[in-house]
């Protein structure tokens, strides 16, 4: 798959807009997914940014030296597409529905049948939104889009032993939850 | 206890375990640490339990649809 991903990246640098088009739809459902929990789950957001990023792409693919992984340098591109735009002015991003919140308002609850579904999803969102973006960003990596720990310091721009440390205090922070504990026991 | 891979090797090398991510020729060397290690176990379970708590976090994330728009493109 890598060694296709770098023949991709040739092509690019060689100006081939189909080969820009398969890269984006290989990488944007991954990306989209990362991004979107980096923003905070504002879609039009990530949307700018996923569009930054494969400009970013477009414009440095010559550059591409083959030293990491392309899947390392591609979201490692589009995390620093995500860090300027969040320091861009803009509207206010939505705000995270924390479990406390619902809970205090009952009828958001109404659909019988759903109420111990809708309590799991929101308490795994809960937990994931207690994380710090920094936490957060490094869990999503490992865990779900399949980098090493090692590519995910490359990706993020920080000594492998910052991101070992973010993981650990995620581990501590999440794992002992008796909220997220009852979670994994109704949804397995 | 394992003598060839110690507690602190074997924590280091969790994360990387438990995302699938570790080297091949490390993933014995951790397996065979923590069939004798009771507290690396434990460690094993937590990390275990976060992997699956973002993947099912992860998996409410609004899906994007390649096709529609990969077309754009």
């Amino acid at each position: 798959m890598d060694s296709d991903d770098a023949v991709c990246i040739s092509r690019i640098a060689h100006g081939d807009h189909h080969a820009l088009g398969k890269l984006y739809a290989q990488y944007r459902p991954s990306l989209y997914r990362y991004l979107w929990h980096y923003l905070h789950g504002d879609d039009c957001l990530v949307e700018e940014v996923l569009q930054d990023t494969f400009l970013a792409i477009w414009r440095a693919a010559a550059a591409f030296r083959g030293e990491a992984r392309v899947a390392t340098w591609v979201f490692r591109i589009a995390r620093y597409s995500a860090s300027h735009a969040r320091r861009r002015p803009q509207k206010a991003m939505l705000q995270t529905v924390s479990l406390s919140d619902v809970e205090e308002n009952e009828d958001f609850l109404v659909p019988v049948g759903h109420e111990e579904r809708t309590l799991t999803r929101l308490a795994l969102h809960d937990a994931l939104a207690r994380l710090t973006d920094k936490q957060r960003a490094a869990v999503l990596l490992v865990f779900v889009h399949g980098f090493t720990s090692e590519e995910a310091a490359e990706i993020l721009g920080v000594p492998l032993g910052t991101v070992k440390s973010r993981l650990h205090a995620a581990r501590a922070l999440l794992a002992n939850d008796p909220a997220l504990q009852h979670s994994q026991e109704v949804n397995s | 206890m394992n003598s060839e891979f110690t507690c602190g090797q074997c924590r280091d090398a969790l994360p990387d375990y438990v995302a699938d991510t570790l080297a091949h020729t490390v993933r014995p060397l951790v397996e065979r640490h923590l069939d004798g290690c009771d507290a690396c176990q434990h460690e094993y379970a937590q990390w275990r339990t976060l992997a699956d708590l973002t993947h099912q976090a992860d998996a409410q994330t609004p899906e994007a649809s390649v096709q529609s728009t990969a077309s754009t493109w």
